[in-house]
């Protein structure tokens, strides 16, 4: 169990001693420190879970206490952790993947002077530090202030490049929106608070049905104030506006906290949390259709997108809404793996892209690739993987998770056709823009002649990390194979039984044959994805044909249906309006009028009464002694 | 016969105060004034303090008078005449009504305590330490019980007479 | 034995009419003789008093009052003086440097 300290602090640690050292150290220095730590983090990571795995079934839940952080009466407030299967492996990818993406950052962002060098991984050590401690928090308090944390780390990271003020901007609008769900995180660990009079999971989780009434509203209202907070961090349909935007920061960066760890501290949550909504049907129905709109929505925004990173930030926030779908249908244990397929292939995507627009010197546009494959074949092999883990061709891990869920979806109690429609839409466009993606980057003619000539493969520090990850991705499918393939053989759904045990499954409300289903997909991930090849890495008239009749609907997806404009009209003006209202009238008129009037009454009062007796006359001065003394004198005489 | 001089030197000291106030003339209001101390200084050696009546007229008339003469002196007496108090009626009114205001307070109060009865009657033999031998037994009080007001008044004095001379230097700028 | 009000009316006439003369005369050196008088009047009540109850620390206490009424009269002439050289007006509503 010791070995959960280093996991946590050491990260912690070298973040606090590189910011500490303010950029006197080498780049070799600090970015060996930091990859340094994050392995052995990953190293006492695995560590734990071997220790965990030695251990009987039923036991595999330590708390680990830290110290004690409030107390209030008898009530005590502890920073504890929780080691349970569902965190041991969250820890391990985190960790896992994190150091694969330090490594990777060593070179990518070598052109950085020495104090931006240490900047920078002292942030991406923080946000280890945090995103460690949301995972394996033993209560909500400890949970919520991992959620902050990795927010600023967020932050920070997003606006890394200070000077640009898309930068900067970019991280604000993540950490407002982050917030807007925040806060309906708060009231519900404050309704939980109150119903439960505990925040330890280890009191509260086990007791939920017992507490909150099934069905009832305020286990509704309980789950969707959860699930507001899920909607920030995991960028679901209404809150997902930062994550597009979040590009701005470094594609490592983009990698670790938008792909593989942060956004998925959602998904995490809700999967801590199923005890909760368990108990909420309508929560999760909700849960699950926003989740299924989200996977569509994105998925079709990412069909005309021509930024690369752009286009697999959708990819993102859309994979992001297959995973709510699942947990939302009950199918805790299917969402989860997608989320641990998805942190290893879209890690591997966002570091291929980032290899890159390493080798096209920043170039994000697809339009002036092309042909990169003879150029970076290790970048063109591994991206390769990774997309087709993406778009789950049947064998890749991302096949094994997205089938299940979607299987889910169709036949389970809170499932429905209609999810399980979108889903599939979904799936569809996937194929068909990551085949964009691919061929346009790799394939074909090279639009731009003068970078293609400067293009070259990455450094072995980005190209490992690359090929680590490809292994890695094919080979997790080997741990969850859906049960219609090879029964009992689902390592990771055993692995998370211990938590998930108190789930109640209903029966199946359809029957379809699996087989039928796995096909299905595979002939659209095969259509979309040769249609993709037909069009884009031989020039072809067709695209910008069909682009040109559908100019409207072109139009429309391409400004990702108009939302952002939307918010900033409704909310942003509104709000600065009403600000300067506030100013005007309030601020001005009200407040310094008050004081400006106590002012000048003050000053007025007393230089009246000032001109009045001090006339600076002496004959005055005496008559008014004379008449003091009068006064006094009658004062005396009548006490006596 | 005593009460006979009282009452004359009563008399005249209210009119010369009178006569102060009233005067047009600077030089004319000293000297009233330094008949109204002669008045005062008898009255004092009626009342069985010959010491005093005879400081009253060296000092007070003697001196301080004197020097009041030599200010007036030094002044303009001709810029002094024009300031009458007659065309300052509305100050008169308040003043006069001031004066009225404490003497009447001062005797509608004195019926109410009587300060003059409130302890015994001064006994005959204290009359004769006072105006038998009044130089010798001031002179054992001053000397024996009051010695450091005594020479703290003389420090005073020489505080004041330093002052002056500071002042009274013309100023090189 | 001289009766004791007589003495203290005669004190409180004198002293109240000092205190006109202040209040009502502008020339500065008569203001200061009324000013002598009102002191007067006091030691004119103190030895009155004295007399009454046959203590003679009241005559002390003249002793002293004249004393520092003498030093006081040399340095409120020298003030004025030294106002007016400056002034060379000796009007006492005019010397208000002090308003405010």
């Amino acid at each position: 169990m010791t070995t959960l300290y280093f996991v946590l602090f050491l990260p912690l640690g070298s973040a606090i001693f590189i910011r500490s050292m303010a950029g006197r150290l080498s780049k070799g220095l600090s970015g060996g420190i930091a990859c340094t730590s994050v392995l052995l983090a990953f190293a006492s990571a695995a560590l734990s879970f071997l220790n965990l795995k030695g251990m009987a079934v039923d036991q595999r839940s330590l708390i680990l206490p830290i110290f004690e952080w409030a107390r209030v009466g008898n009530e005590s407030m502890r920073f504890d952790l929780l080691l349970d299967p569902l965190s041991a492996v969250m820890i391990c990818v985190v960790t896992g993947v994190g150091s694969l993406i330090h490594i990777y950052s060593t070179s990518y962002m070598h052109e950085e002077t020495d104090s931006e060098y240490a900047r920078y991984f002292g942030y991406l050590n923080f946000f280890v530090f945090s995103m460690l401690t949301l995972v394996l928090a033993a209560n909500f308090i400890v949970l919520f202030m991992g959620w902050e944390l990795v927010g600023v780390s967020s932050y920070l990271l997003i606006g890394y490049y200070r000077s640009k003020t898309s930068a900067a901007d970019a991280g604000k609008k993540a950490f407002i929106v982050n917030r807007v769900g925040d806060f309906g995180f708060l009231l519900a660990i404050f309704i939980i608070m109150g119903r439960f009079n505990s925040v330890n999971f280890s009191e509260v989780l086990p007791f939920a049905a017992a507490k909150l009434v099934a069905g009832s509203s305020l286990a509704t209202i309980t789950a969707l104030l959860l699930f507001m907070g899920a909607m920030g961090k995991s960028a679901q349909l209404p809150l997902h506006v930062w994550l597009p935007d979040a590009m701005e920061g470094p594609t490592p960066v983009s990698a670790l906290i938008h792909a593989a760890t942060m956004v998925t501290a959602g998904v995490f949550m809700v999967a801590r949390c199923h005890a909760i909504f368990e108990l909420s049907p309508v929560a999760m129905t909700c849960i699950a259709w926003i989740g299924a709109t989200t996977a569509l929505f994105a998925a079709s925004i990412a069909l005309v997108q021509n930024d690369i990173k752009r286009v697999m930030a959708y990819s993102t926030l859309s994979q992001l809404g297959y995973m709510v779908m699942g947990v939302g249908v009950g199918a805790y244990s299917a969402g989860f793996f997608h989320l641990f397929t998805h942190a290893f292939f879209k890690a591997l995507l966002f570091l291929g892209c980032g290899s890159v627009m390493h080798a096209m010197h920043g170039e994000l546009d697809m339009g002036k690739m092309g042909g990169l494959k003879a150029k970076m074949p290790i970048t063109y092999w591994t991206f390769l993987v990774g997309s087709l883990c993406l778009v789950g061709v049947f064998g890749t891990s991302g096949f094994f998770s997205k089938d299940e869920i979607l299987y889910q979806a169709l036949t389970s109690p809170q499932g429905s056709f209609g999810l399980w429609l979108m889903g599939t839409l979904g799936a569809a466009c996937t194929a068909f823009y990551v085949s964009r993606l691919f061929f346009k980057t790799f394939h074909g003619e090279p639009r731009d002649h003068h970078a293609y000539e400067h293009a070259h493969e990455s450094d072995s520090a980005m190209a490992i990390p690359l090929i680590i990850l490809a292994v890695a991705s094919l080979l997790i499918s080997l741990l969850g194979l859906p049960s219609f393939i090879a029964q009992n053989f689902n390592g990771f759904d055993q692995w998370l039984d211990p938590v998930f045990k108190d789930l109640v499954r209903g029966a199946d409300t359809a029957t379809v044959n699996p087989w039928a289903l796995s096909a299905l997909y595979s002939a659209i991930a095969f259509g979309f994805g040769g249609l993709g090849y037909r069009w884009f890495a031989r020039k072809s008239e067709t695209p910008d044909r069909i682009y040109k009749a559908f100019s409207y609907i072109h139009a429309i997806l391409w400004n990702k249906y108009y939302i952002d404009e939307l918010y900033d009209f409704v909310f942003v003006r509104g709000f600065l309006g009403l600000s300067r209202w506030t100013y005007k009238y309030f601020e001005q008129g009200v407040v310094d009028g008050a004081v400006n009037s106590s002012g000048e009454l003050a000053r007025r009062g007393s230089s009246f009464l000032s001109e009045k007796i001090q006339t600076g006359k002496v004959r005055y001065y005496a008559g008014a002694v004379l008449f003091g003394a009068a006064l006094v004198l009658l004062l005396l005489l009548r006490s006596l | 016969m005593n009460e006979i001089l009282f009452d004359l030197c009563a008399a005249l000291a209210l009119i010369t105060a009178l006569a102060v106030v009233f005067t047009k003339r600077t030089q004319y209001a000293a000297l009233f004034f330094v008949s109204h101390l002669m008045a005062i200084a008898a009255i004092y050696a009626l009342l069985n303090a010959p010491v005093l009546a005879a400081l009253q007229v060296m000092v007070y008339a003697g001196a301080v008078m004197v020097v009041f003469v030599f200010a007036i002196m030094i002044l303009d007496a001709d810029e002094l005449e024009k300031l009458m108090p007659a065309q300052e009626g509305k100050t008169f009114i308040v003043a006069g009504v001031l004066g009225l205001a404490l003497i009447g307070a001062f005797f509608g109060f004195s019926n109410h305590f009587d300060v003059t009865h409130a302890l015994a009657p001064a006994a005959a033999a204290n009359a004769t330490l006072l105006s038998v031998d009044n130089m010798a037994s001031l002179a054992r009080v001053l000397y024996r019980d009051y010695l450091f007001p005594f020479e703290m008044t003389g420090v005073l004095l020489l505080v004041a007479v330093v002052g002056i001379m500071v002042m009274a230097k013309r100023k090189l700028d | 034995m001289l009766n004791i009000d007589l003495s203290l009316t005669l004190a409180t006439l004198i002293f109240c009419i000092g205190a006109t003369g202040v209040l009502v005369r502008r020339d500065p050196l008569v203001m200061f003789i009324c000013i002598e008088m009102m002191f007067n009047a006091a030691n004119l009540a103190l030895v009155a008093l004295a007399n009454h109850f046959g203590r003679i620390e009241g005559q002390v206490m003249v002793f002293l009052v004249i004393a520092v009424a003498a030093a006081e009269v040399a340095v409120g002439l020298a003030i004025i003086i030294a106002i007016f050289r400056t002034e060379k007006d000796v009007d006492v509503d005019t010397i208000s440097t002090m308003k405010g």
